[in-house]
């Protein structure tokens, strides 16, 4: 796993996105950029060089389940790893992330040991 | 139209009514004064007629909206225990971060200590001033200094990891006071819609019409809108899951 690689934080929350980007730090991934919804983040996607995507599911604007999609659908980003971070914790909505192509799916709130382990477990597959 | 014939008859009467009076025959005045007042009653009862069923058909109205109900019953509940969700995690994140500080600052404190003496003993070596068993003593506690500085850094990197983790709670209680706030808008909603109806007391149909859309546009948002954390006491156990262990419970039976 690439400890340089450029790792986009989605929430709507500053807070959370400040939590996520100091528990990547903590595991050595210090090249993070932020937005605060899909609509943002897409533009920031689209224009390439993100190797990875943490994303919530609840915002405004733009939700994580249709950004997934919308990068699912996008020939350069239908292969980014994707890792949803949220406090969706529908049965439903586990299985329709799992369909839409997620990567790893975290509830809120969640430890630093899960985080570790469901970027570990991501990256081990990717390979 | 109406009203100007009935004041002209009115007022025909009103001008029998007087002549009879200024020639003083009694019986035909009376006889026109029960004729006005009785048409006057009439007109009277014909208004509250209709006032009192207009008042009933509101209120049919309003306990027939469903959405009215359920949000007395059900939401005002879920409501209060977002709330109560909301100052026990707040309370539990002040705790957490609270009980982290306590056992931060001894720690500094021991390290400011320990650092303040070899500072005077290190001075002393500079001065030239120090004894062949003092260095040895001095070298040994530099030794040990530093050994517990490595060791407390790591204590001390923990505990502000946990402060950090403690903040989550910004998130979760934010969408929960989202909820609410969205709750308190459709409450407003619709006492602003009852006090429509209590005061066009004339057009409860069109009121009702109204109701219909509005019932239709909320099970709509109702949905797509989503749950957002669960909330001990008021998210379905059956349809979510309890945490983590759960979800990779659950995302491993699909193959993940």
């Amino acid at each position: 796993m690439n400890k340089d690689m450029k790792i986009l934080v989605v929430d709507d929350f500053s807070t959370m996105r400040r939590i996520i980007k100091n528990l990547l730090r903590d595991l050595g991934f210090t090249n993070t950029v932020e937005a605060d919804d899909g609509l943002t983040a897409l533009p920031i996607l689209k224009q390439g060089g993100i190797d990875f995507l943490v994303t919530d599911w609840n915002m405004p604007g733009m939700e994580g389940i249709d950004l997934l999609k919308a990068c699912r659908a996008d020939a350069k980003l239908a292969k980014l790893p994707v890792l949803m971070v949220t406090a969706e914790q529908k049965r439903e909505q586990i299985i329709e992330a799992a369909q839409a192509g997620v990567n790893g799916y975290i509830v809120k709130p969640f430890t630093a040991a899960t985080l570790k382990e469901k970027i570990d477990k991501i990256f081990e597959r990717i390979g | 139209m109406a009203d100007s014939l009935i004041d002209e008859h009115l007022i025909q009467r009103i001008e029998t009514l007087l002549n009879h009076a200024k020639s003083g025959d009694d019986d035909k005045v009376n006889i026109i004064l029960d004729e006005l007042t009785t048409s006057r009653e009439t007109s009277l009862y014909k208004q509250l007629g209709k006032l009192t069923r207009d008042l009933h058909e509101a209120f049919s109205d309003f306990t027939g909206d469903t959405r009215i109900a359920e949000l007395a019953n059900i939401d005002i509940k879920d409501a209060r225990e977002r709330l109560h969700f909301v100052v026990t995690k707040t309370q539990q994140a002040a705790d957490l971060t609270m009980t982290q500080i306590e056992m931060s600052i001894p720690i500094c404190e021991s390290m400011i200590n320990s650092s303040k003496e070899l500072e005077q003993s290190w001075l002393k070596l500079t001065r030239k001033e120090m004894k062949a068993n003092e260095f040895r003593e001095l070298s040994k506690n530099v030794k040990d200094f530093l050994e517990t500085a490595n060791k407390n850094g790591e204590t001390l990197k923990t505990h502000l990891n946990e402060v950090l983790m403690a903040q989550d709670f910004q998130d979760i209680t934010g969408q929960v006071i989202f909820k609410v706030i969205k709750l308190v808008e459709d409450v407003e909603a619709a006492l602003v819609n009852i006090v429509t109806i209590a005061s066009e007391h004339l057009s409860v149909d069109g009121n009702s019409d109204e109701t219909e859309q509005d019932k239709a546009e909320k099970d709509r948002q109702a949905k797509t809108s989503l749950d957002g954390p669960v909330v001990p006491g008021v998210s379905n156990a059956k349809e979510t899951v309890s945490g983590q262990d759960e979800v990779d419970d659950l995302l491993s039976s699909l193959g993940f």
